[in-house]
């Protein structure tokens, strides 16, 4: 024995069988030193083991820390709160007014969207429902906003297509799809055979601040990724896009092998991406966001839209007065014959060029008075060759006139002074007519005495 | 890439969810999703310079409890079969599993893995069937534990 004890095996393998019993009965001593002695070092080994396997060693302390904390809140509920309160004070605290930050600029970004078509929805549907604006902007701040969509196959659990907003993309999508699926089909399974309702599908699942909403289809079914539940017009708006996806891609859909390399995949994740971006409030992006702030700061980008728009109607104007002036312009060449120039200017038609007659003159003046109730200035022109003619004309015509008119006083004078003759030798007639009457009656008077001196 | 869906089917304690860790790189907590009886995992393998993918289903061993639900099986390209050569009744059962399996996806390939094989002796091995796709494993010793998934990826990619 003597011998051996100065052989280490010797002594290792003679201990070691009654080495637990040994150290058992030194711990439950009443003087041992062996508690004290691992005290001073617990917290060393501690160190040492994080600093060696750290997941090992949380893994170890996660059976031990929970159940401490329970029994200690049981027990010490007070100390317990005085410890926490100053870290979750500040926690919720610091939640909470990130949460009012969020919503602030949400509404800001509304209000300060002032020509947008929403606001004046806002307005009237705060009109119609008696619902001030301030509540109903601060209801579309809390609107679910849509992260992520999937399209995942309904059989197989592969995620054919998927979208995320930026810097919310999921990681491992195909293994969250398949996990989605086995989630679903389980509820399902167990919806079917707990109810009646055969052809009910879970439509929310929800976790933490995220929720899912599940729409079913024949051979796929979509999920979105949301930080609330969505209401019903979300739902509807979820809804009418998978159903436009369903539409365009049925037979994709039906005949999904896995192959992620398609291009209707890539066209349909387009889709969704476009979806995403276009939604109603939706949070935006860095890039997005700086590039709206630059178009709200910039009145000179405003001022060039609403100068765009001026200039637009201004030429629907000026092109619906030309197509006006070109119209009349082509009835008055069918009419008359004469090609004049119509012209608006302020709100006045103008009428110019040069005709031959007056007969076409009056006749555009009908033509245009007809066409238009507006004022209208006639500037027709005769050439100066063609007035002169007819000046020239009308001076023979008048001349002739003269010359006619002169031959007839003439004769006038003439006849006047035959009249005048006639008129004294029928004086003279009618005296030397009195006269044979008086003798006439004298021979009557004396052949009445004759007769009556010689019956 | 091509992905498919697979299981891994068979009775409790059978070696399954050991398979897996061995076969991937990458997969979740053991914990996560035993509440509804399934855990996934996914793979990506080379054939022919070519890459593809396995969404690896493992399903938990029903109970009468507990069933699997039926949904889980649909859309499987293929399955792998496992039972414990230390615990016979499990690799009866595996005749149960087949039929359940092919009456959803008759098309589907499958292999079967004899697992714990390590704990058989060089003469008990000659008791297991030597059939096409049928394998004799071990998660522990890593034996045919890439051979079956490669096996049954090959069946279902260059079907």
């Amino acid at each position: 024995m003597e011998f051996e004890a100065y052989d280490e095996t010797t002594i290792s393998r003679k201990l070691l069988p009654i080495f637990d019993d040994v150290f058992l009965q030194k711990l439950q001593e009443k003087e041992s030193k062996i508690i004290t002695l691992l005290s001073r070092h617990l917290a060393q080994i501690i160190l040492k083991s994080s600093q060696r396997d750290l997941p090992a060693l949380s893994r170890s302390l996660q059976s031990v820390i929970s159940p401490a904390i329970s029994k200690e809140i049981a027990e010490n509920k007070d100390k317990m709160v005085d410890a926490l309160y100053p870290i979750m004070g500040g926690m919720i605290s610091k939640y909470v007014t990130q949460s009012i930050k969020e919503m602030m600029e949400h509404i800001n970004e509304k209000i300060e969207d002032g020509l947008s078509l929403d606001r004046y929805k806002r307005k009237l549907k705060s009109k119609m429902t008696g619902v001030s604006e301030t509540e109903l902007l601060i209801e579309e701040s809390n609107d679910a906003h849509i992260s992520s969509l999937f399209v995942i196959h309904k059989e197989s659990g592969l995620l054919i297509a998927e979208a995320y907003i930026e810097d919310r993309e999921i990681d491992d999508p195909h293994m969250v799809a398949s996990m989605a699926s086995a989630i679903k089909d389980f509820v399902n399974d167990w919806i079917k055979s707990h109810e009646d309702a055969i052809s009910s599908e879970v439509q929310i699942v929800s976790y933490g601040n995220e929720t899912l909403y599940i729409e079913s289809a024949g051979s796929v079914y979509i999920i979105a990724f949301l930080d609330a539940e969505p209401d019903h017009e979300q739902r509807a708006d979820i809804n009418a896009f998978f159903a436009t996806l369903i539409k365009g891609y049925s037979a994709f859909f039906q005949n999904f092998n896995g192959d992620d390399s398609s291009k209707e995949i890539e066209t349909i994740s387009q889709k969704m991406h476009a979806f995403l971006n276009a939604q109603k409030g939706n949070k935006l992006t860095p890039d997005r966001k700086s590039a709206k702030e630059n178009t709200r700061k910039n009145p000179a980008k405003i001022l060039l839209i609403i100068l765009g728009m001026v200039a637009f109607g201004y030429l629907v104007y000026l092109g619906d007065r030309y197509y006006f002036s070109y119209r009349l312009e082509k009835r008055i060449l069918e009419k008359t014959g004469q090609n004049v120039d119509v012209e608006h200017i302020a709100d006045t038609i103008h009428i110019r060029g040069n005709i031959t007659s007056m007969h076409d003159f009056y006749a555009i003046q009908d033509i245009i008075s007809k066409e238009t109730t507006g004022d209208f200035v006639n500037e027709l022109h005769m050439p100066l060759e063609e007035l002169d003619r007819k000046v020239i004309q009308q001076q023979k015509s008048i001349e002739q006139l003269r010359h006619t008119l002169r031959h007839q006083n003439i004769r006038l004078d003439t006849l006047e002074k035959a009249l005048a003759a006639k008129t004294v030798a029928l004086q003279e007639n009618t005296k030397r007519l009195d006269t044979l009457r008086l003798r006439y009656d004298a021979l009557i008077e004396q052949l009445a005495e004759k007769k009556h001196k010689f019956p | 890439m091509i992905r498919k869906k697979i299981l891994l089917i068979g009775d409790f304690h059978v070696g399954k969810t050991s398979l897996i860790r061995r076969y991937v790189d990458h997969a979740f907590d053991d914990t996560y999703l035993t509440s509804i009886g399934v855990k996934i995992s996914r793979k990506k393998l080379l054939l022919d310079h070519k890459e593809y993918e396995l969404l690896i289903w493992d399903l938990e061993g029903a109970t009468p409890r507990k069933p699997i639900p039926k949904t889980y099986y649909r859309g499987a390209s293929g399955a792998v079969f496992v039972g414990d050569v230390s615990r016979l009744e499990t690799i009866r059962n595996l005749d149960a599993h087949i039929a359940t399996f092919k009456e959803v996806n008759p098309d589907s390939a499958h292999v079967i893995a004899y697992n714990k094989a390590d704990l058989l002796q060089m003469d008990q091995t000659n008791r297991f069937q030597n059939l096409k796709n049928t394998f004799l494993t071990s998660a522990k010793e890593d034996i045919n534990v890439d051979k079956i998934f490669t096996t049954l990826a090959k069946e279902i990619f260059h079907d």
